[in-house]
């Protein structure tokens, strides 16, 4: 045998580095689950400062808070923020911690690739708030509708800020993405079939083909919108004989899917807290399942929905309004579900579930609004307006965000091994609730009342002043319930480590060990009988009602325990693969001596990537 | 937590009442419908919305039912230590024949619904086909509307006149980012689409202003880019078509010739004459072209037609009234209404900052433009006195008649005196000295001529192209040879 010498210009850390360096070169799915939150949760409440800055200037007729050139910049970036740096990262970080302690795996498919993911968002994420340092934020819309975006509109950088970082943010998705399918696809536990996962996992793995599939579809527009912009190329330019409405149909045919991407993770959770706090197991997993599959499958053909005003003509606005309510269809099955799954249970009101509840319930409000501009006609009014605004916040605040709440509640003490206050808890939800509908009911009649969108001010007798004083002020009861969260989650850390196993009497694999999960999870890779099946370990009298697959197939099962978990090593490549790809592809914004910038970000990436592929492992 | 229903039958009460109230007198109510477009598109939203507000009833319900009697109950047994004991309930896994029922159910409803959209679809495309429409063109630009109506030769800009009971079909165009017109009470928006040409139409059958508002995020002045819809019987329709093609009363005030110097080169104003149509559509494509192939440099922009601004209501896009007040402060500096505009950032008499104009010039300039009215025209809408009588000029020599035209008509705008100072064109210091040879064949007096009579065809190097207004043509031969002879005494 002969040995190869590798070019190792660091040598790789050892397995238990402290202090930074621990966090910075770890592969450990948990530590970057938790980077991930903790990350997401800072841009939250950038996000949500950028909402309220929006919200003051409303709050009455012609608002002089804001000038109009930075309320358009402070509403491109919180619709971005929101998107790409919370309620997407929000969602890996749970796919980070629950997919491989929910499918009994000791980690992800790829760690190095994973931490990869974490610091690409991070450095992306950081890429687009320069552009708040150099007066130049983005302030086209997250939409950024060509031409507008064109420079002879818009000369300043802020829109390739916007496109750069985007890109890095999209390749921190791919990667993970991939990364979350091949690990649901390869390693699941011994005997864990397709259909006894559980339905969280299979949101997340429709998520991430849907990911996969649609990210491809923003960066192609994206780089052309980067060469009409810095390379006189002319992809939307209509002077030129571009055409801006293909902007449009690329941005949406990502853009819709990506609606599915940030709701269908909160579904999953949804689908885990249910019957954990009902103790039933969930009503008809194959419909959820399948109607899961059926979202994320139909969103791929309603994309034109957003674009009913742009003149498509009226066939083109039929099959795509059909298309739409189509998607109602799979949507009241997973609601029907959901209420079959409480009905008949034992069901404890914890916060977990609380939030669930009103998941379903604010979700229910944004999808029945969602049909009435489904269609053509009726979204003729409504198309642009804050109809649509409080539409899909109640979709995407209503539902994903209090979906996502549902999840930190319900596995925090799974991750620290201590519970989040309960009584602070409820205030917290009630307080978010209310707050939450006192914001975003009255832009409905707003809406519908004639109240365009992205609107700086407002001329006075237009008769919109109480709502949008209503609506601000309820924004301020919403940002008082963050701080409420936030305050629990301090209090809570001091509390004692007395969550146990399973606290909640789980249904799932990631219940079965201990609270916080050592660093290999699990000693023994289980064998997985039922779906659901701690469950039936622990209550096998119940067992053989269950519809889980209970006739356990035998030949699934590898029947080899792992005694010795040997995890993967930590590495320095990853964070410098991140940070050398996101200064080179920020190298591309023209600024004096950009091209300097890039180069010595590719140095870095070559040097990184060389250095990932030639890594040896540890002893 | 047990307070959820109260909370969420309060919630569904006010869905109830703003609906049904939901505001029709509001200037842009989408439940005030002005004519049968708008009409429909409500009437399919109630359809749905009565669908929605049952399925909402029932489904929040069947939850909230669900969270309240489903709820574990752990309290201890009266008189006794025992608890009730916490058993996991019946494990029911579904219910095909329920699921495929309540897959099937909600996918009837939407058929219930998909018919009539469709239909709607198609029955609001187009005005009905034994109708004879109005043609009406609507372009948006950043951040004001044209409006304009080819079989009339009508231009005009941010006010659209219509008949009542009539249907308009309205062409839409943009030159410049996507916009989108939106008059709620008639009808849904559409958005006008640079390099694509879009078509709605709407009716409207009370006479009446009606709000209209630019609704696709266009830029900086989105929020601003506001007009009116104005229906009247067709009489007085017919008098406002007649009117937009008679002049004005004659005015040779002060305010014309600094309108002339600062204002003409982007501003048409004239086009109530004969053939004015044509050559507006073609001068508002040049000043667009110049300055989106030369934003640097140019001076010029396309920008709203103030033929009888006088008896416009609202000025500025739909931002405030049109009175001397507003219209002052508007021309003395456009961000006070608006922030952002293309006439302060690219107007020389601007670039960026207040008119460069002393107060009364301003006034004069406002005086000017609240006076043109129709010659005739019945109700005179301005506030402000413009009658003023005009000194009658008597001129010794034609030299002196002109150095009155160099002024009076605009010329010293743009044009300066001194060697040093360049204005906008190039200064007439010592312009004959240097015509004599400018083109072979023309002497100095003919130079001079032309080049005011056809501007484009003799521009001085280093000075952009179209941008000296080709009005001049219009002046008399006295004029034309008064002015010659007096740019013959600069030296």
């Amino acid at each position: 045998m002969t040995t190869i010498s590798y070019p190792t210009l660091i040598p790789r850390p050892k397995e238990y580095v402290s202090g930074v360096w621990s966090w910075l070169t770890t592969v450990d799915h948990k530590k970057i689950g938790t980077m991930y939150g903790v990350i997401a949760f800072f841009w939250f409440l950038v996000g949500g400062i950028e909402a309220l800055l929006i919200r003051i200037q409303l709050s009455g007729p012609e608002g002089k808070f804001l000038t109009p050139e930075v309320y358009n910049q402070v509403f491109t970036m919180h619709g971005t923020t929101m998107i790409f740096l919370v309620v997407m990262p929000l969602s890996a970080a749970f796919f980070n911690w629950m997919v491989p302690l929910m499918i009994g795996a000791r980690d992800v498919a790829f760690p190095r690739l994973n931490a990869f993911s974490l610091w690409a968002f991070l450095f992306g994420g950081i890429l687009l708030n320069i552009s708040w340092f150099t007066g130049e934020a983005p302030n086209a819309g997250w939409f950024a509708y060509a031409p507008n975006t064109e420079v002879p509109f818009n000369p300043k950088n802020g829109v390739t800020y916007w496109i750069l970082g985007l890109q890095v943010l999209g390749i921190a998705s791919l990667a993970a993405g991939f990364n979350f399918l091949t690990t649901i696809i390869n390693m699941r536990a011994p005997g864990m079939t397709f259909m006894k996962l559980p339905v969280f996992i299979w949101m997340t793995a429709v998520v991430n083909v849907l990911i996969v599939l649609a990210f491809p579809v923003i960066t192609v527009a994206l780089i052309q919108l980067q060469f009409d912009r810095l390379y006189g190329t002319h992809f939307f330019n209509p002077v030129m004989g571009g055409d801006p409405v293909m902007w449009q149909h690329m941005f949406w045919l990502f853009g819709h899917p990506e609606v599915y991407i940030l709701i269908l993770p909160a579904m999953g959770i949804v689908s885990e807290v249910l019957p954990t706090f009902s103790k039933k197991p969930i009503f008809g997993y194959p419909f959820i399942v399948f109607s899961g599959i059926g979202i994320g499958f139909l969103g791929w053909f309603v994309w034109s929905h957003h674009m009913f005003t742009v003149g498509l003509g009226p066939a083109a606005n039929a099959a795509f309004s059909i298309s739409t309510m189509l998607i109602a269809v799979p949507t009241g099955v997973k609601i029907f579900n959901w209420i079959g799954t409480l009905w008949g249970g034992s069901i404890r009101a914890t916060p977990a579930l609380l939030f669930s509840i009103a998941f379903i319930g604010m979700f229910v409000i944004g999808g029945l609004s969602g049909v009435t501009h489904a269609a053509p006609p009726s979204d003729a009014q409504q198309q642009d307006t804050y109809y649509v605004v409080a539409h899909f916040h109640y979709v995407l605040f209503g539902g994903a965000l209090l979906g996502l709440w549902s999840g930190i509640y319900y596995w925090w003490p799974k991750f620290t091994g201590k519970f989040l206050n309960e009584k602070i808890g409820y205030l917290h939800f009630t307080v978010v609730l209310i707050g939450f509908n006192i914001t975003f009911f009255p832009m409905h009649w707003l809406g519908l009342d004639g109240m365009p969108r992205r609107i700086a001010t407002y001329p006075e007798s237009m008769g919109w002043e109480v709502s949008n004083l209503v609506a601000s002020l309820g924004s301020f009861i919403l940002g008082f319930g963050v701080l409420i969260f936030i305050y629990n989650v301090i209090y809570s850390r001091k509390g004692p480590k007395n969550a146990g196993n399973d606290p909640w009497d789980g249904r799932t694999l990631e219940w079965s060990i201990p609270s916080p999960p050592p660093h290999y999870n699990f000693e023994t890779i289980p064998e997985v009988k039922y779906r659901d099946d701690f469950w039936y370990k622990k209550y096998p009298e119940l067992a053989n009602e269950s519809h889980g697959g209970g006739s356990g197939s035998e030949e699934d099962s590898h029947g080899e325990s792992h005694s010795e978990p040997h995890m993967p090593d930590p590495s320095y490549y990853p964070l410098f693969l991140g940070l050398g790809m996101s200064i080179m592809i920020g190298g591309f914004i023209p600024f004096t001596g950009h091209w300097i910038v890039c180069g010595v970000g590719l140095a870095i990436f070559i040097w990184s990537f060389l250095g990932w592929c030639y890594e040896p492992v540890n002893d | 937590m047990t307070s959820k229903l109260p909370k969420y039958l309060a919630l569904f009460s006010l869905v109830w009442v703003f609906i049904i109230s939901c505001s029709p007198q509001h200037q842009q109510s989408t439940f005030a419908n002005a004519g049968p477009v708008a009409q429909q598109q409500s009437n399919l939203y109630y359809l749905m919305f009565w669908i929605a507000a049952l399925i909402f009833v029932l489904v929040q319900g069947a939850l909230i039912f669900a969270l309240l009697n489903f709820r574990r109950r752990e309290k201890p047994i009266p008189g006794s230590d025992f608890t009730v004991p916490d058993i996991p309930p019946k494990q029911v896994h579904g219910n095909t024949k329920l699921e495929i029922i309540w897959t099937i159910i909600p996918a009837l409803i939407l058929i219930v619904i998909a018919v009539p959209t469709v239909q709607t679809i198609y029955d609001t495309y187009q005005p009905p086909e034994d109708s004879d429409p109005l043609e009406v063109v609507a372009m948006g630009h950043q951040w004001w509307w044209e409006f304009r109506y080819p079989d009339e030769g009508i231009v005009t800009a941010n006010e659209l006149f219509i008949p009542t009971d009539r249907p308009i079909r309205i062409t839409l165009q943009s030159q410049d980012v996507i916009h989108s017109f939106w008059v709620p009470q008639a009808a849904g928006k559409k958005d006008t689409v640079p390099g694509n040409t879009n078509v709605m139409w709407l009716q409207i059958d009370e006479p009446g202003n009606y709000s209209g508002q630019c609704a696709e995020f266009c830029g900086v002045a989105h929020a601003r880019m506001r007009f009116r819809v104005i229906a009247e019987e067709e009489a007085d329709f017919n008098t406002w078509m007649d009117a937009m093609k008679t002049p004005p009363k004659m005015d040779t005030s002060d305010g014309y010739g600094l309108f002339l110097a600062h204002c003409s080169m982007c501003h048409s104003i004239d086009s109530y004459n004969e053939g004015s149509y044509e050559k507006e559509l073609t001068m508002q494509d040049e000043r667009w072209d110049d300055w989106y192939f030369n934003q640097e440099e140019s001076v010029r922009v396309s920008a709203p037609n103030l033929t009888h601004l006088g008896i416009r209501s609202m000025l500025a896009a739909g931002q405030k009234d049109m009175t001397k007040e507003n219209l002052i402060t508007w021309i003395k500096d456009p961000s006070e209404f608006k922030q952002g505009t293309r006439m302060q950032s690219v107007a020389s008499v601007y670039k960026g900052g207040p008119a460069k104009l002393e107060d009364h010039e301003i006034e004069a300039i406002a005086d000017y433009l609240l006076a043109q009215i129709p010659d005739g025209w019945g109700v005179v809408k301005t506030g402000g006195e413009t009658e003023e009588e005009v000194e009658a000029v008597v001129w010794n020599t034609p030299e002196e008649h002109g150095e009155y035209l160099f002024v009076n008509q605009g010329c010293a705008g743009c044009h300066s005196l001194n060697e040093e100072e360049v204005i906008v064109g190039p200064s007439m210091y010592g312009l004959y000295d240097r015509s004599g040879d400018k083109v072979p064949g023309l002497s100095a007096e003919e130079y001079i001529y032309q080049s005011i009579v056809y501007p484009n065809e003799y521009i001085v190097e280093g000075y952009p192209a179209n941008v000296m207004p080709q009005i001049f043509i219009n002046l008399s031969e006295e004029e034309l040879q008064a002015l010659v002879s007096y740019l013959k005494t600069i030296e």
